[in-house]
């Protein structure tokens, strides 16, 4: 699975556009949950409470980030 | 620079000074020896004090140097005429497996045809995509009395905004008794991640306030479902409301039914206790019942619970956990609509009960069966309109602490369209407030001044 093609479908299917990767997302409660269930549904995985905390700047290279550490400790686990 | 018009002024259990700030949820503490600082504060005293303590005041929103009520004013319209949002609750049914004894529903019962459902779907095949985000909520009576419709639903509405790039997210008010693991699986892929659960205290008062129609003993299995969904499922966007309606015959058990919370659902987060008073919510139910009513002794009844919740490390759901204006009746908003078993659409799902003129303002609309949705504006106008200056004045909203909290829309039912003499909320939302800051002294969510 190449994890930045489908963390950019993630994206796309809820409506949110990435001009910059680095550039802080707007997110309101409901587009942020959506994302990350849609996220954890197509990487089979769960995020660990750790990662989600409220001051977490947002930008879709955090994103990215997070989904290839969590995958990496399913795969050494 | 002055003071915020919505701060309360208050001190805790050792006598430290707090101020608690509704418009930012915020909350300062003053250690015993910054008492002066707390004074200066009181008594508009500001260039007395430290620059480091103004700096917190300020970012907590004490100390203000905007028109708050007039921010306020703009973000609620915002919030009632925003075109971005879509928020649809759909009552599948107004049956109920339960007899709550303050209930307000009654019978005769209904349940919606495949072909009304549908018709709902084209309406949305044909309107989603006007919207970046949907909410949608299910309701009844039980709505998993039509399990099947609200999987089948959920579903399709789920792929919709896939298919349209639309962040979607769904909820339930449930009891429970039929949330078994298989469908809370069907449910939770399908993003229908928050639940409200009642769970009326411990087994003995639970299933004496809601007893099931047939199973004497309805306690036993809701919390047999709640744990296999806590063991079973990993989604970290789930989230379960255990809500307590506190009556005079169960609040002798409030330690009880928290020290049981804490022990089976305690380690998880996702898991987090509501209280709720009973009162009067109308109907034949609460006539017979009313003593269970608790609406004078609530703001005891919140601190002592936030208190005790505080301490065992229960996790609490407060209202500004998902930002201001949470208490805004979901009836104020454009975008919100009740569709029910039938295909009207409605406004509130409290109004369905009211009987008279109050009951016919609430069916603004309907959606046929194939798809095309119908309103009424001027009944819908009712419920949006925002009379300022008489709202304002007939219910005291400019200076009170909830005003942040509700917008002065807290019910709409009452505001807008029986015309209430007074606001009935006004004391609720305050005594909450003083929950609120009980809860964060003793969990230690504020900014200290020492």
């Amino acid at each position: 699975m190449n994890i930045l093609e489908t963390l950019e479908e993630c994206f796309a299917e809820n409506g949110i556009v990435i001009n910059n990767m680095d550039e802080e997302l707007e997110l309101d409660s409901i587009q942020y949950i959506s994302l990350v269930v849609t996220i954890e549904q197509k990487f089979e995985m769960e995020y660990p409470e750790e990662l989600l905390g409220e001051k977490a700047i947002l930008t879709f290279n955090k994103f990215y980030e997070d989904v290839k550490r969590i995958n990496e400790i399913g795969v050494n686990q | 620079m002055k003071k915020s018009i919505y701060n309360l002024y208050t001190e805790n259990g050792d006598g430290r000074k707090i101020i608690y700030n509704s418009f930012t949820g915020k909350q300062v503490r003053f250690e015993k020896e910054m008492e002066k600082e707390y004074e200066n504060v009181l008594t508009d005293n500001f260039h007395q004090i430290r620059k480091e303590h103004l700096e917190v005041l300020m970012a907590s929103g004490i100390l203000v140097d905007v028109e708050e009520f007039h921010e306020l004013n703009n973000f609620y319209n915002g919030i009632v005429f925003n075109q971005d949002f879509l928020e649809i609750t759909v009552l599948p049914t107004d049956a109920c497996n339960f007899r709550c004894i303050y209930c307000y529903q009654t019978g005769p019962y209904h349940k919606m045809e495949l072909d009304t459902a549908n018709g709902l779907l084209m309406f949305l095949e044909k309107n989603c995509m006007k919207y970046k985000r949907i909410l949608l909520g299910w309701f009844g009576g039980e709505p998993l009395l039509q399990k099947d419709m609200v999987i089948y639903v959920t579903e399709r509405v789920k792929n919709m905004c896939k298919k349209n790039g639309i962040a979607f997210v769904s909820r339930m008010s449930t009891n429970g008794y039929e949330l078994d693991l298989d469908t809370a699986k069907s449910l939770i892929k399908n993003s229908l991640l928050f639940y409200q659960i009642t769970i009326d205290g411990t087994k003995e008062t639970h299933n004496i306030q809601r007893p099931h129609i047939a199973n004497g003993d309805s306690y036993e299995k809701i919390i047999y479902n709640l744990k296999e969904i806590k063991n079973n499922i990993r989604s970290s966007q789930l989230s379960i409301a255990c809500r307590i309606n506190v009556s005079e015959r169960n609040y002798r058990v409030l330690d009880s039914f928290l020290d049981e919370f804490k022990e089976q659902f305690g380690d998880d987060t996702r898991f987090k206790v509501v209280v709720e008073p009973v009162h009067d919510w109308g109907g034949e139910n609460i006539e017979k019942n009313k003593d269970l009513v608790i609406d004078d002794r609530l703001c005891e009844i919140v601190k002592r619970f936030c208190e005790l919740a505080a301490k065992k490390e229960v996790h609490v759901l407060m209202p500004m956990d998902f930002g201001r204006g949470n208490l805004l009746c979901e009836a104020s908003r454009k975008n919100s609509l009740v569709f029910n078993f039938n295909g009207d659409l409605l406004k509130c799902t409290s109004a369905i009960y009211t009987g008279g003129i109050a009951q016919d303002i609430n069916r603004i609309g309907h959606i046929d069966k194939q798809g095309n949705c119908h309103i009424n504006e001027n009944w819908e106008k009712q419920w949006l309109k925002r009379e300022d200056d008489e709202l304002m004045d007939r219910y005291g909203c400019r200076n009170c602490i909830g005003y942040p909290l509700c917008g002065g829309s807290s019910c709409v039912l009452a505001t807008n369209i029986i015309k209430a003499d007074v606001c009935e909320n006004k004391q609720r939302i305050a005594d909450y407030i003083e929950g609120i800051v009980v809860y964060n002294d003793l969990t230690g969510k504020y900014l200290e001044i020492a």
